[in-house]
């Protein structure tokens, strides 16, 4: 790609390093970036900077927070002997999206992944050891991706965690709601068939 | 399940190809490196998802050319397009019906084919691996769930043997994460064992009947399954293994190590089989494949037959045209340098044939 000014140029080089963008769609922001009033750049970058300076992570759970405890942490009508492990903070977005959750979380930072150099060490599992002994929790929900890492990481916590004496539970996995049958892939039907849960 | 149209777009060496299929056998013809095996390639590339012949993927683009194509149409109980195309940089996309598939996975078993090709011998000449592969093959055509779960087994052995090499070379061991590991290794394997043993007690009276029939001969063949898990599952063997595996930095037994062997009145083929008896014990193989597989889909798998006189001679190339061109076989693509022996054949079968030349 060529380019009138070497300003323009780096700027296309910083987007594209974003995930999910590419060349030409950082080409795309920065032709919009140029269109806009300076008073609509200047609230961009006060984000950006906001991000950089006064993003904390909370020291409780680990998710990303404008003070040392992150908003849900500090909400007293909050259940905080139920706490909810994810992987990271988008899944806690997911889930209080659905508005059926009234604990607490805690955020891993990841899934154990020997391949990819991530052990257990590397996770935030210490601390939520430390929360439950702590603060006497009743259950730990393992809300991990349905994937291989996520089992082992889940198996995993569970061992260790049941070792303090907590209960452990984990998200059921099944057919999706308001999906018609002869649509749902295979693998999730077969285990939901050999899953299967009385009728109430 | 009959493919009609078939088009080919800078694969391999054809720059633009394209054949419509009149007759359920069909015979393509002409000389070496014409690209008669790379037309059959296709088809299996179009079932399987990958060529039978070069895993990689960009080998299989024409030179200096930045993509191929490979498109179909197939009828089922309707017509389906199938179409897979391979761009340098961008990787792979596969469509069925006009709508990408997000896993390539979800594909394998729709549309079951079995090839017959000179390399086959592999499968009796080299390691173990190649018989997984064959049971692997089989199974993830009649069952979603095997493959899933093949997927799982490779990638929780890859995490063990990463952690065990690290565990090695820093000499801290995690023994809480290596039970984590071995717990998803022993669900994956617990179900891929039980499938293996059940195929290959199924599949053995299948392969006897064709051996049978092919060499007429009196001499009594087995596949033998033999699996570290025979006698206990993997999680046990994995615990007493363990010290052993930190040792030498990977996982040395388990479902990665099984084998299924071949065997000439109770002796070992490989070594005491005549050229004669190995072969017929091949096709004899890839025929219990192709009923394996019309039986478990209900309807009968797409042959390809590569260059199928190089390796048989005629007599018993007679004997496999006869079988297949009988009744309960669907559609069958065969490739050969010289197209008057397979018309002489058929001719005498009475079956009609369409040739085409390349």
């Amino acid at each position: 790609m060529n380019f009138s000014s070497k300003i323009i140029e780096q700027a296309v080089n910083e987007f594209a390093r974003f995930p999910g963008i590419g060349k030409k769609t950082a080409m795309r922001l920065v032709f919009h970036l140029i269109k806009r009033p300076a008073n609509e750049l200047e609230g961009l970058e006060e984000s950006i900077q906001r991000i950089r300076e006064e993003l904390v992570f909370c020291s409780t759970c680990g998710n990303v927070s404008d003070s040392e405890t992150c908003a849900i942490c500090a909400d007293r009508s909050r259940n905080h002997k139920l706490i909810c492990v994810v992987e990271d903070m988008r899944d806690v977005m997911a889930i209080e999206n659905t508005s059926q959750y009234r604990g607490v979380y805690h955020i891993l930072g990841g899934l154990i992944s020997p391949i990819d150099g991530v052990g257990p060490e590397d996770l935030n599992i210490d601390k939520l050891e430390q929360r439950i002994k702590d603060q006497e929790v009743d259950e730990v929900i393992m809300a991990l991706s349905a994937t291989m890492e996520g089992d082992t990481t889940g198996f995993y916590l569970s061992r260790r965690l049941k070792a303090l004496g907590t209960k452990v539970s984990t998200l059921s996995r099944g057919i999706s709601i308001g999906g018609e049958l002869e649509y749902a892939d295979e693998i999730t039907l077969g285990r939901s068939i050999a899953a299967r849960v009385p009728f109430d | 399940m009959k493919f009609q149209v078939l088009k080919l777009n800078t694969f391999k060496n054809h720059s633009k190809a394209q054949f419509r299929f009149e007759e359920d056998i069909v015979v393509f013809h002409g000389p070496n490196g014409a690209g008669k095996t790379n037309v059959l390639d296709a088809i299996y590339l179009l079932c399987m998802c990958r060529s039978y012949f070069q895993h990689a993927e960009l080998a299989n683009i024409q030179h200096e050319q930045d993509f191929y194509a490979v498109f179909a149409k197939v009828l089922f109980d309707e017509e389906q397009e199938v179409a897979c195309m391979v761009k340098r940089g961008e990787g792979k996309t596969f469509r069925f019906n006009k709508e990408e598939y997000q896993r390539l996975s979800d594909h394998i078993g729709k549309m079951p084919v079995v090839m017959i090709a000179p390399g086959d011998i592999r499968l009796i000449n080299e390691y173990s691996d190649e018989r997984r592969k064959f049971m692997d093959q089989l199974l993830s055509q009649t069952d979603q769930n095997y493959l899933q779960e093949l997927i799982v087994y490779g990638r929780a052995l890859e995490h063990r043997n990463k952690a065990l090499k690290q565990f090695n070379e820093s000499g801290y061991v995690d023994h809480h994460l290596l039970d984590s590991l071995d717990h998803q290794l022993n669900k994956a394997a617990t179900y891929l064992y039980g499938k293996r043993k059940a195929f290959v007690a199924e599949f053995s009276p299948l392969f006897e009947m064709h051996y049978k029939e092919l060499s007429q001969a009196k001499e009594s063949t087995g596949l033998v399954y033999e699996s570290d898990l025979a006698d206990q599952n993997m999680e046990q063997l994995l615990k007493a293994n363990r010290s052993k595996d930190l040792d030498i930095g990977r996982t040395d037994g388990g479902l990665h190590k099984d084998d299924l062997k071949f065997t000439l009145n109770g002796y070992a083929l490989k070594k005491f089989g005549s050229q004669g008896q190995i072969k017929s014990f091949l096709i004899a193989l890839k025929l219990a494949q192709f009923d394996f597989l019309k039986v478990q889909k209900g309807f009968a798998p797409v042959l390809l037959l590569d260059d199928i006189f190089e390796k048989l001679d005629e007599q018993r190339a007679t004997q496999l045209m006869a079988r297949v061109a009988g009744t309960g076989y669907g559609q069958i693509f065969i490739s050969d340098t010289h197209p008057e022996r397979v018309c002489r054949i058929f001719e005498t079968l009475d079956k009609p044939i369409q040739l085409i030349a390349l």
